[in-house]
């Protein structure tokens, strides 16, 4: 048996219980928001940790209020990632499953670097209330954590692109099966890091819509609100200009013969983010006006570079002729017609509170 | 489909086959990627690993192959009483039909008599009912 038949093999015999295409465009607009959530934690902590340590009024009042914040966002992010990974499990089983068995030992450890991650950030966040000028090592604990929680999901992401090394890697040297998960066996650091520098083109547009969101509020200083706004854009667009660098970096890591440079969801995305970098030199000198418009940009941004992810994906996995335009479907609309009706229902139920919270917050809650 | 992943029984409606059917008939090295290319053919050298394969692939879902593991292997065979490997392969023929909490073993006359040599391996104090790799190769 090949590797192109053991991929057929390892597909659900089911088959899928919708069309592939539709898990496929939820799975990457969902990603996108999981991405994002991520790109704000790891933003977030790293600038509150730098704050918390360099000192100042301004620096300690914006260290606590992203160190609350990502908190929020660490449980948005976790909660965003269930639905891409479902979806992943389902048109891309067989890459995924194989990718966790060979390195089972670190997909039970992400778990507990989370749950660490989790609690040193909401130490870093709670206990400072009382003793402003400690547990700085617990930021820099949860941001350690993070990090390696995005270095183990990125290196079983890149192991489930290489069902040619699979074998390789489970039977090392053709004589011992290699059978306990305790190996990372691939890791891109060009591609990890695409996913990291955004973090701070996010949260600098976080912080640009920090100052525009708190700017009605008597009880926020204007000129601290003015500080936040123009350090975050100075940080997206710095961020904004390695990112282009770093995408280069990454796009040269992959190999030539699978001309993926030719390919256009590729240069959609490259243009999205080439515009999202004039929006933020634009941005900088009027932040309040232009956040919104750049978070919004910002987010199209992250479903080209996702979407180009994406096609980069079957890219990949045409080389061993797997398409999930194949997959065998076998409909199932009982499913289909609860998960439609529970998702629109829950964005229904949840639009009201979220509407009443952001006027609450902004000072902007009239009784009427 | 069983705990093991091998897939138990035909299911007409969604055009699913069973996979015990014909790992029996065809072998499971042959039908499985995921077995380095010297195990393919099971020969007098590579009898035991190919074992302890099979073994694995069948039964480490449920079963812990060390003596004081988790509804450990070579403690039940004990408790059984039948530790050679003809007893034993002669066992893995009938699970799934006298033992139906047990999925049928998915694998062809050799490779279950390969597994029960692993598995008589396996048992403490017990040299003398390791079979030869005669047995193994031709079942005499």
């Amino acid at each position: 048996m090949d590797i192109n038949s053991a991929l057929q093999a390892l597909r659900d015999p089911l088959g899928l219980p919708f069309f592939p295409w539709v898990f496929q465009l939820l799975m990457v607009l969902t990603f996108a928001l999981h991405i994002l959530f991520v790109n704000l934690v790891v933003g977030g902590i790293a600038i509150a940790v730098y704050g918390h340590f360099k000192g100042g009024e301004f620096n300690r009042r914006l260290s606590k209020a992203l160190a609350q914040v990502s908190t929020i966002n660490l449980s948005l992010a976790i909660v965003l990632a269930v639905a891409p990974l479902l979806f992943v499990q389902v048109i891309y089983d067989p890459f995924w499953y194989v990718s966790n068995s060979l390195s089972a030992w670190w997909t039970m450890v992400f778990l507990l670097v989370v749950a660490l991650g989790f609690l040193a950030n909401y130490v870093f966040y709670l206990k400072r209330k009382n003793k402003p000028q400690g547990y700085g090592l617990f930021g820099m604990m949860g941001l350690v954590l993070v990090f390696c929680a995005g270095i183990i999901i990125s290196a079983l992401s890149v192991q489930a692109l290489a069902p040619g090394e699979w074998l390789k890697w489970y039977a090392a040297g053709g004589g011992e099966l290699v059978t306990s998960g305790t190996s990372l066996y691939r890791f891109e650091l060009g591609r990890f890091s695409h996913f990291m520098v955004p973090a701070f083109i996010n949260t600098g547009i976080f912080m640009m819509l920090y100052a525009w969101y708190f700017r009605p509020r008597a009880d926020f200083d204007g000129a601290y609100l003015d500080w936040v706004g123009q350090t975050g854009a100075r940080v997206a667009k710095i961020a904004a200009m390695i990112q282009v660098v770093v995408g280069f970096w990454w796009l040269l890591a992959v190999p030539a013969d699978l001309h993926f440079m030719k390919n256009p969801f590729l240069w959609i995305g490259v243009s999205l983010g080439l515009l999202l970098l004039v929006g933020l030199m634009k941005g900088q000198y009027e932040p309040d006006r232009y956040a919104i418009p750049l978070v919004l940009l910002s987010f199209v941004a992250i479903l080209g570079m996702g979407t180009a992810r994406e096609a980069l994906r079957m890219t990949y996995l045409g080389v061993f002729e797997y398409s999930i335009y194949d997959y065998p479907v076998n409909v199932d609309w009982g499913s289909t017609a609860l998960f439609w009706g529970t998702f629109v229902m829950g964005l229904v139920v949840i639009a009201y509170p979220i509407m009443v919270a952001f006027k609450l917050g902004r000072g902007t809650l009239t009784e009427s | 489909m069983y705990s093991n992943q091998v897939i138990a029984h035909d299911h007409e409606a969604k055009g699913i086959k069973s996979e015990v059917a014909r790992f029996q008939e065809e072998g499971f090295l042959q039908n499985n990627y995921f077995v380095p290319k010297a195990w393919r053919k099971i020969n007098e050298k590579n009898y035991l690993q190919v074992g302890m394969l099979m073994t694995k692939a069948n039964c480490v879902i449920c079963h812990t192959m060390e003596v004081d593991g988790r509804s450990s292997l070579p403690g039940l065979i004990v408790e059984m009483g039948s530790t050679s490997a003809e007893d034993l392969a002669a066992c893995l023929e009938t699970v799934g039909d006298d033992y139906l909490f047990m999925p049928a073993f998915a694998g062809n006359e050799v490779e279950r008599r390969a597994a029960a040599a692993y598995m008589a391996s396996i048992v403490p104090d017990n040299e003398e009912e390791l079979p030869t790799a005669e047995w193994v190769l031709t079942g005499e």
